[in-house]
């Protein structure tokens, strides 16, 4: 199954998908978290909510366009779900494969690891920007007031967490996306855990017994 | 993904030996970056000096006409047993390379030097995080970590 859905992802990416300049694609938005910055006065949690936002406005409207191209139907369980977004949905949008790692043993989370990230191709983040305090939280943020006071670290493409939760909402599942470890803070890998909080329909969700 | 830059026409570039120090200046002949490498570390403000007055050169070959619109501009002048080699962009940011003239170094050599240079700029320049207005010096460490690279000696 996994290997049909990695070809599914490359020959959707070579044949029904338009292309853009990386360049100006890692440049817009790059600007656009560099404006985030000033105008939340490099308050960084409140960017990373912002971004997430952007993201998961983003995402809910991807989903058709995804679904479109792709043809997939339902997936059959998590684990299922795990593979489209990493071989599919992130090769037809960004041409990179994440890895899909440490799947928990109830298959309710995986985590992605990214080797390459088109988003952050030259950039270097400021040292403010790396700093971070312990168990700071990166994607959805609940209490935007009280984590407006705490150091965070920016999650730079935290983009794509939004995304990521925006689009698998629109298909009835609720999860919570958020980045555990970047390369642009200094880690050896960018990975991103998702975690299934519930799913949002009535009917038998597929795979469960 | 694979961009274009400015390639020397040598097929296997070589760099020349004994750099000295490579200075990056604004086009307001601000000082953006100089750094010394081996034994010229701990003389730091002989290069600041050395970098300032070969703007002066800088803008003589400019006056001067050449309008082959070549980057490179050569040496531009010798002080006190240093050679100065200097290099322009469009956008009027200088790259100046400083080599004791006790070191046999060949043009096409310099050249290659100022190509990854100009190369490591671009890359600075895509951090939206860099200002390339500011006046400040370049703070960058992968910027510092390329020209180390470059400067060390060549492993022949």
């Amino acid at each position: 199954m996994a290997k049909t859905l990695k070809t599914l992802g490359e020959d959707v990416w070579r044949t029904k998908v338009e292309k853009v300049n990386g360049e100006l694609f890692a440049l817009t938005y790059g600007s656009i978290v560099t404006q985030l910055c000033r105008d939340f006065n490099n308050n960084y949690a409140k960017v990373n909510a912002q971004l997430d936002k952007m993201g998961y406005n983003m995402g809910m409207r991807l989903i058709e366009e995804f679904l479109a191209r792709s043809q997939l139907g339902r997936c059959r369980d998590f684990r299922d779900t795990a593979e489209t977004v990493a071989k599919v949905a992130f090769k037809m949008f960004l041409n990179i494969s994440p890895a899909v790692t440490n799947v928990a043993p109830d298959a309710k989370a995986f985590s992605l690891v990214f080797d390459e990230n088109p988003l952050a191709e030259f950039v270097e983040l400021p040292e403010a920007a790396r700093r971070r305090a312990v168990g700071s939280a990166a994607g959805p943020v609940e209490n935007g007031d009280a984590m407006a006071s705490a150091p965070a670290p920016l999650w730079f493409s935290n983009v794509l967490c939004g995304v990521v939760r925006g689009a698998l909402e629109m298909v009835q599942l609720q999860v919570d996306a958020r980045w555990v470890s970047d390369v642009l803070l200094g880690d050896e890998c960018s990975e991103m855990r998702v975690t299934l909080i519930k799913v949002l329909e009535d009917e038998v969700p597929a795979g469960e017994d | 993904m694979s961009y274009s830059r400015p390639t020397s026409t040598i097929p296997v570039p070589r760099y020349p030996n004994g750099i000295a120090c490579i200075a990056v200046v604004g086009k307001q002949n601000n000082p953006l970056l100089i750094q010394t490498f081996g034994n010229a570390a701990d003389q730091e403000l002989k290069y600041h000096y050395l970098a300032h007055m070969s703007c002066d050169y800088v803008d003589e070959k400019l006056r001067s006409g050449s309008k082959s619109g070549d980057l490179y501009l050569g040496l531009l002048c010798t002080i006190e047993s240093q050679n100065v080699y200097g290099y322009m962009t469009n956008t009027r940011v200088k790259f100046l390379i400083v080599i004791p003239t006790t070191v046999p170094t060949k043009d096409s050599e310099v050249k290659a030097a100022f190509d990854v240079i100009h190369s490591a700029y671009i890359d600075l320049l895509g951090n939206p995080f860099y200002d390339p207005d500011s006046t400040q010096m370049v703070a960058s460490p992968r910027f510092r970590v390329r020209l180390q690279t470059l400067a060390a000696p060549a492993a022949s």
